[in-house]
């Protein structure tokens, strides 16, 4: 038979290798399973908000995170999830031809950015159009559109004007939502534009984005467009099990962590957990209670 | 003058409730006796993430430079004594003064529990110690006694191992509270004598210590050990008397909050060790630290 780990965590965000790091501390066999190390911290611009490292980069952080896990020696294998069942006992992991069996799970799948349902929009992505930003992606002195008035819509701005000739902000309130830390750099910057009170209707250009087009009719020549429009929950994965979500589709945890499903925690920004507020710290600490939790669901069994 | 929000407490959770609170902008306070209190003992932290392997004591340390390199007013070696609440706004006095705010995070943690017993209080830093990593080196050869059998008194005897003698472990119950395999590396070394049913009298010495009166449990007999070093470590107690006015303490003493860190007074707030959440771990601590700063900008913006 394959192996069974007493816990397997799914996901390699801050919440998964925390959850990492606690099962391995109490003794644990167990192993992290994700698609990315780092998860969406890999995309953002500055972190200076996890407390004792700050001035950092999301990648930084995020390599320090791995450099963490494989001190410790915690078993990880960087790969897509197919298929999470239950069978007899167990959960029977599904990843490309391999099978992992587990006593026990902790989702910490976290979230996906929201995609936009637009005109043409899909024809360009990654074409000019962009929901996470990779790095080989350079505006340097080009045209930039930001949709989104959240924090990661105006670090983006922020982080664009460095380098961009201009920046557009467009937000379809009238008062933008993020810190008052960013709006305040935001504000210093002369080549950003805030737009409010406006959305996207139309992405139009032949091979890739030449312009975008907004509900009011105006038309605005870009060279790249970044849409932080929110994210959703990855939980796609987790239907087969029964998981108890809430309507926007975050999975209910309890003060310890634990779903409605016997044997299934959860932690990070999947859960609603930590009052909505999904931060790096608060997926850490949700991820450390979340392997507390399987460790005392284990002892019991 | 009258701030946004004061927390008091400089460990895990205050640091961070005070980095959320600096970066919303809030015109913020923080109050706090020390520094990082219970985790600067530990020699050892491996698990924040992110840093592989830490003293307790530079973890603090860089979390306070975080912290400083915010806008935030600090007061320090100062122990807050009463908060009230009057027509909305808080008021918090410490030794000196009286500091004003809408909103308030308790986050003061735990202070090591006492033994109230004759000579624990004369023979504090002359024998009498509640920090191995601090003290260990200072026992070098000597017989030294550690109260309490659980898993803080055995990561101490293990502290205490490489520097002392012999160590003996006191534990009131009927059995060791720590981890069985600790245990068992502590027996291996043939320097730890197990004691159990033992309620610690007294502790003697003239300048020094020289020895420890325990009760047997069992037999109602006293024993006198000689010892050169007691180190006290029965646990920790949440002290939040000056806060009753105003929060509901469960049966020890923890101040009782939601899974959101509301007390039971609105814009009041606490946070870590020093709460009834279940665990005492620092990421949890700074955790439920960013949650309760991030509660009360909410208060303050829907005010």
């Amino acid at each position: 038979m394959e192996d069974v780990y007493d816990l397997v965590i799914i996901g390699a965000g801050p919440a998964g290798i925390t959850a990492g790091i606690y099962a391995k501390n109490f003794g644990l066999n167990c192993l992290i399973i994700g698609e990315e190390i780092g998860g969406m911290l890999n995309s953002a611009y500055k972190v200076d908000n996890y407390p004792g490292l700050f001035g950092l980069t999301g990648r930084e952080l995020a390599e320090k995170f791995m450099a963490h896990q494989k001190y410790l020696q915690i078993p990880l294998q960087e790969e897509l999830v197919d298929k999470i069942e239950k069978e007899n006992q167990l959960f029977k992991i599904s990843a490309g031809t391999k099978q992992i069996f587990a006593k026990c799970l902790i989702l910490a799948l976290g979230t996906h950015p929201q995609k936009l349902e637009i005109k043409n929009i899909d024809k360009f992505e990654n074409k000019g159009v962009y929901y996470r930003l990779g790095s080989n992606a350079s505006f340097k002195n080009k045209t930039i559109a930001v949709i989104g008035g959240a924090n990661a819509a105006v670090m983006k701005a922020v982080q664009f004007s460095e380098i961009a000739k201009k920046v557009y902000l467009i937000y379809r309130k009238d008062k933008l939502r993020a810190d008052k830390h960013w709006i305040d750099k935001l504000m210093q910057k002369k080549n950003i534009e805030v737009i409010y009170n406006a959305q996207l209707s139309e992405a139009r250009g032949h091979k890739k984005l030449e312009s975008i087009v907004l509900d009011n009719g105006k038309e605005l020549k870009v060279d790249g467009l970044f849409i932080g429009a929110g994210n959703v929950p990855n939980v796609s994965l987790i239907q087969t099990l029964g998981i108890k979500t809430n309507e926007w589709g975050y999975v209910e945890v309890d003060k310890a962590q634990a779903t409605n499903i016997d044997g299934v925690f959860a932690a990070g920004d999947i859960t609603t957990g930590s009052n909505g507020f999904r931060q790096i710290i608060t997926a850490c600490s949700e991820g450390a209670i979340a392997a507390l939790g399987a460790f005392n669901y284990l002892n019991k069994k | 003058m009258v701030y946004d929000l004061i927390i008091i407490g400089g460990g895990p959770a205050g640091i961070t409730a005070g980095i959320y609170a600096a970066r919303k902008k809030l015109k913020t306070l923080l109050i706090t006796k020390e520094w990082g209190g219970q985790i600067t003992k530990a020699s050892e932290v491996q698990n924040w993430p992110g840093i592989k392997n830490i003293s307790g004591l530079d973890l603090i340390k860089q979390m306070t430079e975080h912290l400083k390199s915010y806008e935030i007013e600090i007061k320090e070696n100062r122990e807050v004594i009463d908060l009230d609440k009057k027509d909305d706004i808080f008021l918090v006095r410490d030794n000196d003064e009286q500091y004003r705010a809408k909103a308030v995070i308790i986050a003061s943690g735990k202070i090591p529990r006492t033994l109230n017993i004759p000579g624990e209080e004369k023979f504090k830093g002359k024998g009498v110690s509640i920090c191995a990593t601090c003290d260990a080196p200072l026992f070098k050869d000597k017989t030294v006694a550690v109260i309490g059998g659980g898993n803080v008194g055995f990561g101490v005897a293990m502290d205490l191992l490489k520097y002392v003698k012999k160590i003996y472990i006191l534990e009131f119950f009927e059995e060791m509270k720590g981890d069985p395999l600790t245990k068992e590396k502590l027996t291996q070394t043939k320097k730890v004598e197990f004691i159990t049913n033992a309620a610690v009298k007294e502790i003697k010495g003239d300048k020094f210590v020289k020895s420890l009166v325990y009760e047997d449990r069992k037999t109602s007999e006293d024993h006198e050990i000689q010892v050169e070093g007691v180190f006290i470590s029965v646990g920790m107690m949440a002290k939040a008397e000056f806060a009753t006015k105003l929060v509901e303490l469960n049966k020890i003493g923890e101040i009782v909050i939601d899974k959101d860190n509301y007390t039971k007074t609105a814009g009041l707030f606490a946070a870590g060790d020093i709460t009834d959440i279940k665990y005492e771990q620092i990421v949890i601590a700074a955790g439920e630290g960013a949650k309760a700063a991030l509660a009360a900008t909410d208060y303050l913006g829907k005010k």
